[in-house]
């Protein structure tokens, strides 16, 4: 059985966002533990929120399921200069490189930029500049198989 | 009371603490020896997501040796080693970024590495 469409999505993006230009390997998803010091610029990826309902009544083998799947990227930065322009590029990077494939290699409906927030921190030898982009992805399953992608 | 001459004791190697003779420059000043007590604890740096990872350079200096202080100052730190001469750490620039002044007579620099 393949995993749930949601780890699919996550490790898509995983996908796509690694080796970009500034960011490189330094992709992961899901993580818990803090960054290491000599680590950034790095990307994590999460998919923490998200809304379902039924597109049509029926029964739960032909019920189908509108999903709206939050996938955040966070985006660290820590450098003496630049940090701010530095973490604009890295945004850019990942923009260019989701839109390229808005559905996903086919498992999402569309895929785009919701919101983006960013913050800079001072303490600490060097500054921290942090982004969170929220990347909306809708998907369609079929009740009975939330592993496997539906069309409408 | 303490007086200024307390402090020189404080910061001297020669006296048992752990003094470093740094080149203290002000922004468009000239630049003098100073000597400063430095330290630099672990620090998580805090951000919305996950922290990175870091630490806080801390120096204590006489508020005397930089009366006109101000943000963008610099240290120059040299290499610091063990008795056997090993770097433990290497020499390093720093820009003032804060300071707090004890009005005791002592000012805590927040420092940031160039």
């Amino acid at each position: 059985m393949a995993n749930h469409l949601r780890t699919q999505i996550r490790d898509q993006i995983k996908t796509t966002l690694t080796g970009l230009t500034t960011t490189g390997n330094r992709v992961t998803d899901s993580r818990v533990y803090p960054i290491a010091s000599d680590g950034t610029p790095a990307l994590v990826i999460y998919t923490k929120e998200e809304a379902s309902m039924p597109l049509d009544m029926g029964t739960n083998t032909t019920r189908i399921i509108d999903r709206s799947l939050t996938v955040s990227v966070e985006v660290y930065v820590k450098a003496t200069a630049n940090f701010d322009n530095t973490l604009d590029t890295i945004c850019k990077e990942i923009e260019i490189a989701i839109y390229a494939d808005p559905t996903l290699n086919g498992l999402a409906k569309d895929c785009y930029l919701e919101a983006t927030s960013i913050e800079f921190n001072a303490e600490g030898e060097a500054p921290v500049a942090f982004a969170t982009l929220d990347f909306l992805t809708n998907y369609m399953n079929l009740a009975t198989t939330p592993d496997s992608t539906t069309g409408t | 009371m303490e007086f200024d001459s307390d402090f020189d004791g404080y910061l001297q190697d020669s006296h048992g603490s752990p003094g470093l003779a740094v080149t203290y420059t002000p922004t468009g000043g000239s630049a003098k020896t100073i000597t400063i007590i430095l330290n630099q604890e672990y620090l998580d740096i805090e951000t919305s997501g996950l922290p990175v990872q870091g630490y806080q350079p801390v120096a204590m200096a006489k508020t005397t040796d930089m009366p006109s202080i101000a943000f963008g100052d610099s240290l120059n730190a040299p290499a610091i080693k063990s008795l056997s001469g090993t770097t433990i750490k290497a020499a390093t620039n720093y820009k003032i970024v804060n300071f707090e002044n004890d009005n005791l007579g002592m000012t805590s620099l927040i420092l940031e590495v160039q």
